[in-house]
């Protein structure tokens, strides 16, 4: 029984299956190198998806920081740290020279308001404004149209 | 040898394309069958333990696939493939003096349940052991080694009944 059983095994093995047709090792080949080639472009692609990325958010700091320089430079003069740059000069028509002039007396503030119209009045030409850094970040209009 | 694809196609191929034959009508059905299923072996081979047995479960699960696409496309297609797949071209090659003996073997080969018979191309022409086939077709090591027992006893049976050649 147990003879009979092995002879058919061994008959059974002694059959060999058909070959593979060369069609076959071509289509895997095919297939593989097509993957491999989608999977090289995909690579391709994240690469520049993420060198876009990183350009653009650069870009984006250099931009912000820069902005925050120009912005920290138009409001020096508002800036109380420095305000010692133009304090107890009463040359310019500053808020700090006319809250001194206050605080002396409300004659020496009209004086100062005086001496000022004379010295920026439209007959010498000057602009008032013209040696002040402005504190906005537009630049008011000088002809005083909308 | 892992990283060889031609390496497991020429030790495997045929083996493959044989279990393929229990579910295509032909051979170049079947080389379609194991090219898709190898293809998606070679993709995911490093996510299993035995990549062999992996193998022949990818092979089984892409030509259940496409037998279902195949069916899907219509009735009298399938009735066609059923007739090829009984009187398809031959399994298997050899001497011609055992050509006779060798027809007999197929045609009881055919006859055989298709559970067993995948078993049995598993065994003997797969060289897998019990639990390597078990876990290329997901069933439990015992029920792997008495289907090939039961296919063997059929087999035997069937052969007894022709007249030796």
């Amino acid at each position: 029984m147990i003879e009979s059983f092995d002879a058919l095994e061994a008959e059974l093995e002694a059959l060999r299956p058909r070959d593979v047709s060369p069609r076959l090792h071509r289509g895997v080949a095919e297939r593989l190198a097509k993957r491999s080639s989608l999977r090289r472009r995909s690579l391709a692609w994240c690469a520049v998806v993420a060198g876009g990325i990183a350009a653009s958010v650069t870009l984006a700091v250099l931009i912000w920081s820069g902005d925050a320089q120009i912005i920290r430079d138009r409001t020096m003069v508002a800036d109380p740290e420095n305000a010692s740059i133009v304090a107890g000069d009463d040359r310019l028509p500053t808020l700090l020279a006319y809250e001194g002039a206050l605080a002396d007396s409300a004659g020496a503030f009209e004086a100062l308001l005086d001496k000022h119209a004379r010295t920026y009045s439209l007959s010498t030409g000057q602009d008032p404004w013209a040696n002040l850094m402005m504190p906005y970040a537009f630049v008011p209009n000088s002809t005083g149209g909308q | 040898m892992l990283d060889d694809w031609t390496g497991w196609l020429n030790q495997h191929g045929a083996a493959l394309v044989l279990f393929a034959r229990q579910w295509a009508p032909n051979q170049a059905d079947a080389e379609d069958i194991v090219q898709e299923g190898f293809v998606r072996f070679w993709r995911s081979r490093h996510r299993t333990g035995d990549p062999v047995a992996y193998l022949y479960t990818c092979v089984k699960h892409y030509a259940l696939e496409w037998l279902r696409s195949r069916r899907r496309r219509s009735r009298r297609e399938e009735a066609a493939a059923r007739s090829e797949l009984l009187a398809g071209d031959t399994l298997f090659t050899g001497p011609l003096e055992q050509e006779e003996r060798r027809e007999v073997l197929e045609k009881a080969l055919r006859s055989l349940p298709e559970t067993q018979r995948e078993v049995l191309v598993l065994k003997i022409w797969g060289g897998l052991a019990f639990p390597q086939i078990a876990e290329a077709l997901h069933i439990p090591v015992n029920t792997a080694a008495s289907r090939y027992r039961y296919a063997l006893a059929k087999l035997r049976e069937q052969l007894a009944e022709e007249p030796i050649p």
